[in-house]
């Protein structure tokens, strides 16, 4: 067996080992330690260790693919194959890795749960889906792992289903990317309308004979999917309506699986949407956008979760600008740096909610003391994200913002000002749980054990360091880095760009000035922000309204539509048919009073006529033979007196 | 003539039917046993069938011919190809599967045993005949046995709802007689043979003639709408089982028909009123949906959906695509067993709870973890969530659908791909009203999923799962006989 089988059953076996898990754990979980965690976690470990392997070899020796036919219909063949690119394997380990820490975790964070086995369950079923997502080499089988996904973040978002805002979250995440997904399948339909396939390779060697139309059409329809599994505008609100669902689960969904989902189709299609400038430009916009309006709004929410939502609908803007502009590296760079960060900040979240039991900042306060690990952990986290030189989330929005310069400078202005916001909402998040004023609630609070810890330790050191490999400082690691694009892409400009590495710098210490100048010298009141921002502070609690416009103009309309034609079945149709019924019955009443009157009637009356006249003649039947003899007589003179005048 | 499994398959049930009538009356559990013993045997049988079936033949295959009206031309003809096996293999499943969900079943039980299996002969009757008086004999067959079974073991409006659904489908029938007689008395073969029919040369005005009469005596069935009001009625008065097969067999003869009948025996006309059909297939998938949220009642909720899901058959029927025909066949599969497995839960749930309000329902998945999963499950196979055999039915028709290169077409693949979101939608809101939150139903206890429940939802759920995964299974023989009938 050469090389190139083992990495491709490796792979089968790399998305099959959290599959196993599921199995498992649903028909098994209630009769194992732990009811099933520490077996989902070894066996999400396993699959991480496998995806090292096969990363270390696909670098090193480059692509496998394999195919073989699934099932036949009409004209059309089924394929199921595997593609293990860079791409692939890079989605791999992130996701792998952030999984089996995401499991470990939940371990400590669940352990109480009554439905623990299920939990598990459905957590690695989500890993497993997620893999068979990026291991895809067709559309088709992209399009049943997608909603696989949906699936499973649909079963752990509504985990606490007894509550009715869970369940509500949790129908809400599933309606809004089905919306998105519809886009999607139809964009599979008209790509293999036109291009007689669902392969990836095959498509894309078709692309460049499409229209541009054509071309267009697709990757806008790719695209509506992508925008709802990644929650970006204006398909975003299912994502902090999500918060609903256990924190770990949180995690999994921003950092590496749902989320990452959209980014990964948009990756993957790359060379499509290369081939339309409007669909990459829409790409760019909707992503623009996302990442302002989402950090706006990340500013004032006061639920830590919240605000952790909204920064990654935010940041997810960024990755999709970076594919938008031509950025591949970038993209997917900034998606793994994010995915650690994300997940630490989640997970350390997770860890403040229980030690503290606490999920509303301006309640929290002074826990840095109580909780060493989670604070420093959750510090390097929001370093990250805020993009602080040399922390990873630097490295890549640096990428992003020097390919952004060059693509259009008002994108570049609107990113490095979101810069601002985003490191004012993560330093506010910071100085109002960690520092200032002591909460109520810091008093009891106590770090978390180390199933707990250990992960936010681990998720750290990627944190800090895994930005390094795109570092344009370190030339060695960064030609590391780029074996992670397919030749086909060109590598990119290596050099550092001081001017507009240099914008975002200061952005970002002035945003984290200003948050340390309210949050902790107060030095302005803490509701400065809702002071200056006056109204527009008022529009951005109520998340620009969206919730309320999508109840005015989608949900009501449909469910007065609905409750509309089911009385119209009722009131019209039905009735028509119950008038048809009635109608025949009534005819056939009506046939039945002709019948007695008319038909009948006739009848009667000639039996009754017949009747009458001969009980008149009967009248003649006297019986007396005088009388016969007097009619005879009588008809006998008669007789004779018309034979004489005749 | 060898050893005829076609005629084994379709009299046994019969065979049984009258046998049951001997046994007395107070014999209850034999009687059950006794019916079961008889309609096991043409499941088993039907599965030999499958196994010895030439699935990449598209032709006829296992054909029974004997003469039986010499004069008129009519034959006992019997014959399955990869349209009518697997509905032949559903209702043979099906009608075991709800012979043993009727357990429960305690007054009149001689007469509803006896009725199902006579049921089931008439069934499996329509899907083998290959004469059309035969086929007609049959479909009159099934009416007969439904109607009592809706009319004597139904819910509290039972008579309305059968004399409905009995006097709808005998204006249907009716109809379809004068079409099949129309047909063989202008088609110069003096024949009923559905086959030879096939290449009978037609003047287009009296196909479009046989088209239309033809179509009501399947619209109705189907139902398309508008013909559809019978079904909520119908299926909320039937006895579970009665709903099962109603919705898992019933329906599927209309749209057999239009497989079998329209599309191979009058081509030009099926072509003539492709458009017509496709938007009315269009309207029953929306308006079925949005009527399905509409509902309070699960047991309706679901009948609506089954209008909604059969505008899917018809859509793929209308487009006239190879890959939409398939999906249209594969749907009917689906859709059987499906919204067979959703009836036979709502059934279970009302056994538990004695309420279908949705308003009364809620948090069953604390109080019956294991039904409550499964209707979930089931519940995401009917939405079409991919891996299970809904969205292989659905996803066919749509991109069989749009293939056709008319603008026409597009629109309406892009209207029915909406319809999949409304589905979403109503589903997911009656799962959150049914098994999620808190339980505030009756204060009693609610016995766990039995181990007779178990044995007859396991075989749907795997059948579910297995198309899902493998739907060569199924859509290998499909599409050969696909491809024969559109040439």
């Amino acid at each position: 067996m050469g090389i190139e089988n083992i990495v491709l059953n490796l792979v089968i076996v790399i998305a099959l080992l959290p599959l196993l898990s599921f199995v498992l754990l649903l028909f098994l979980g209630r009769f194992l330690p732990g009811r099933g965690g520490p077996v989902a976690t070894a066996l999400v470990g396993a699959s991480f260790a496998a995806s090292l392997y096969v990363l270390f070899q696909v670098l090193t020796r480059g692509n496998v693919a394999s195919s073989m036919v699934w099932h036949v219909a009409g004209s059309a063949r089924f394929t199921l194959g595997l593609l293990v690119d860079e791409l692939t394997v890079f989605m791999l380990v992130v996701v792998t890795s952030i999984s089996f820490v995401i499991h470990l975790y939940s371990i400590g964070y669940m352990h109480r749960e009554k439905r623990l086995s299920w939990y598990f369950a459905v957590l690695s079923l989500f890993t497993a889906a997620m893999l068979s997502l990026v291991i895809a080499d067709n559309y088709l089988q992209l399009y049943i792992s997608w909603e696989l996904v949906g699936l499973c973040s649909y079963l752990l978002i509504g985990f606490w289903f007894e509550k009715k805002s869970a369940s509500d979250a949790a129908k809400k995440a599933f309606i809004v990317t089905r919306l998105g997904d519809v886009g999607l399948s139809l964009g599979i339909i008209l790509i293999y309308v036109s291009t007689g396939s669902f392969i990836f390779s095959e498509v894309f060697q078709q692309a460049e004979g499409l229209s541009m139309t054509l071309v267009t059409a697709i990757t806008l329809l790719l695209f509506c999917g992508a925008a709802g599994k990644s929650a970006q505008f204006p398909l975003h609100v299912w994502l902090p309506d999500a918060m609903e669902g256990p924190t770990p689960v949180n995690a999994l969904v921003d950092a590496a699986t749902k989320i990452g989902a959209g980014v990964y189709l948009v990756a993957r299609n790359f060379p499509l949407f290369e081939l339309s400038a409007f669909s990459t430009g829409t790409v760019v916009w909707i992503g623009a956008i996302s990442a302002l309006m989402a950090a706006t709004m990340a500013m004032v929410m006061t639920d830590i979760k919240r605000v952790l939502a909204y920064s990654t609908v935010s940041q997810v803007g960024y990755m999709m600008v970076a594919l938008g502009t031509g950025g591949y590296f970038a993209g997917i760079f900034h998606l793994m740096t994010h995915a650690f960060s994300k997940a630490l900040l989640f997970l350390g979240s997770g860890s403040i909610i229980q030690a503290a039991h606490v999920q509303d900042i301006t309640q929290a306060g002074g826990l840095y003391r109580r909780m060493k690990i989670t604070a420093i952990t959750f510090i390097l986290g929001a370093l990250s994200i805020s993009g602080l030189p040399l922390f990873s989330g630097f490295w890549s929005s640096d990428q992003i913002l020097r390919d952004v310069y060059n693509y259009n400078f008002i994108i570049y202005v609107i990113l490095t000002f979101t810069s601002i916001l985003t490191a004012f909402y993560m330093s506010r998040l910071v100085f109002l749980t960690f520092f200032g004023r002591k909460g109520d609630k810091a008093e009891y609070a106590h770090e978390s054990p180390p199933v707990m810890s250990i992960p936010l330790i681990l998720l750290a050191i990627p944190t800090v360091l895994v930005g390094f490999i795109g570092s344009p400082f370190l030339p060695e690691a960064y030609r590391f880095f780029t074996l992670f694009a397919p030749e086909s892409f060109g590598v990119r400009q290596v050099e550092a760009n001081y001017a507009v590495m240099g914008g975002p710098i200061a952005a970002d210490l002035a945003g984290i000035l200003l948050a340390y100048l309210i949050y902790q010298r107060n030095l302005r009141p803490q509701d400065w922000l809702a002071r200056y921002l006056g109204p527009y502070y008022k529009v951005l609690l109520h998340k620009y309204y969206f919730d309320e416009i999508y109840l005015f103009l989608i949900v009501r309309p449909v469910l007065r539509l609905s409750d509309f034609i089911g009385r119209f079945d009722l009131a019209v149709i039905d009735r028509v048919v119950n008038w048809v019924g009635d109608s025949g019955l009534r005819f056939a009443s009506a046939i039945g009073i002709f019948d007695l009157g008319v038909i009948d009637g006739i009848v009667n009356w000639v039996g009754d006529t017949m009747l009458d006249n001969s009980s008149r003649f009967r009248l003649s039947q006297t019986g007396y033979t005088l009388n016969y003899l007097l009619f005879f007589f009588a008809a006998v003179a008669l007789l004779v007196l018309w034979i004489q005048f005749a | 003539m060898g050893f005829d499994i076609l005629s084994l398959i379709l009299f046994l049930p019969l065979a049984g039917s009258i046998l049951v009538l001997l046994i007395p009356k107070e014999n209850k559990n034999l009687i059950k046993g006794a019916s079961l013993v008889f309609s096991l045997p043409s499941l088993v049988l039907s599965g030999l069938l499958y196994y010895y079936f030439d699935h990449s033949l598209g032709a006829m295959q296992f054909q029974v011919n004997v003469p039986w009206v010499r004069s008129v031309g009519l034959f006992y003809q019997l014959g399955v190809d990869g349209i009518s096996l697997p509905l032949v293999i559903l209702t043979a499943l099906l009608s075991t599967v709800s012979l043993l969900a009727s357990w429960t079943i305690n007054e009149k039980v001689k007469g509803y045993f006896s009725l199902m299996l006579l049921l089931e002969t008439g069934m499996l009757g329509v899907f083998l005949a290959l004469d059309f008086i035969l086929f007609f004999i049959f479909w009159e067959l099934v009416l007969l046995p439904m109607y009592f079974i809706i009319g004597l073991w139904g819910g509290p409006r039972r008579d309305y709802a059968s004399i409905k659904f009995f006097l709808y489908t005998l204006l249907g029938s009716v109809l379809l007689l004068v079409g099949i007689l129309l047909l063989y008395f202008s088609s110069g073969l003096k024949t009923f043979d559905m086959v030879r029919l096939i290449n009978a040369p037609l003047p287009a005005a009296i196909e479009n003639l046989v088209y239309l009469l033809t179509f009501v005596g399947f619209a109705v069935k189907v139902p398309i709408w508008p013909f559809h009001s019978w079904l909520p009625d119908a299926h909320v008065e039937a006895p579970t089982a009665g709903s099962v097969l109603l919705a898992g067999i019933l329906l599927k003869m209309g749209t057999y028909g239009f497989v079998r009948v329209s599309i191979p025996i009058l081509p030009g006309a099926s072509r003539y009123f492709a458009t017509a059909l496709a938007i009315l297939a269009v309207i029953s998938i929306i308006y079925g949906a949005f009527c399905a949220m509409a509902q309070k009642d699960i047991k309706k909720l679901v009948a609506y959906s089954s209008v909604s899901h059969m505008g899917y058959v018809m859509l793929g029927v209308a487009s006239l695509a190879p890959q939409a025909v398939n999906g249209a066949v594969l749907q009917m599969v689906s859709h059987g067993l499906i919204t067979g497995m959703l009836f036979l839960l709502v059934g279970m749930i009302y056994e538990r709870t004695h309420t279908r309000m949705i308003p009364e329902l809620g948090g069953l998945s604390t109080r019956m973890p294991v039904i409550a999963g499964i209707l979930a499950f089931t519940s995401f196979a009917s939405l079409g969530l991919p891996g299970l055999s809904g969205f292989w039915a659905e996803f066919l028709v749509l991109l069989g659908t749009f293939s056709v290169g008319l603008a026409f077409y597009k629109t309406m693949a892009v209207l029915a791909a909406l319809g999949i979101v409304i589905t979403a939608g109503y589903f997911l809101w009656m799962l959150q009203r049914v098994i999620l939150q808190t339980y505030h139903g009756p204060a009693i206890e609610l016995p766990r999923i039995s181990f007779r429940e178990l044995v007859y939802l396991a075989p749907l759920i795997m059948l579910i799962i297995l198309i899902g995964i493998y739907p060569g299974i199924a859509l290998e023989m499909i599409n050969s006989t696909v491809l024969a009938i559109l040439g």
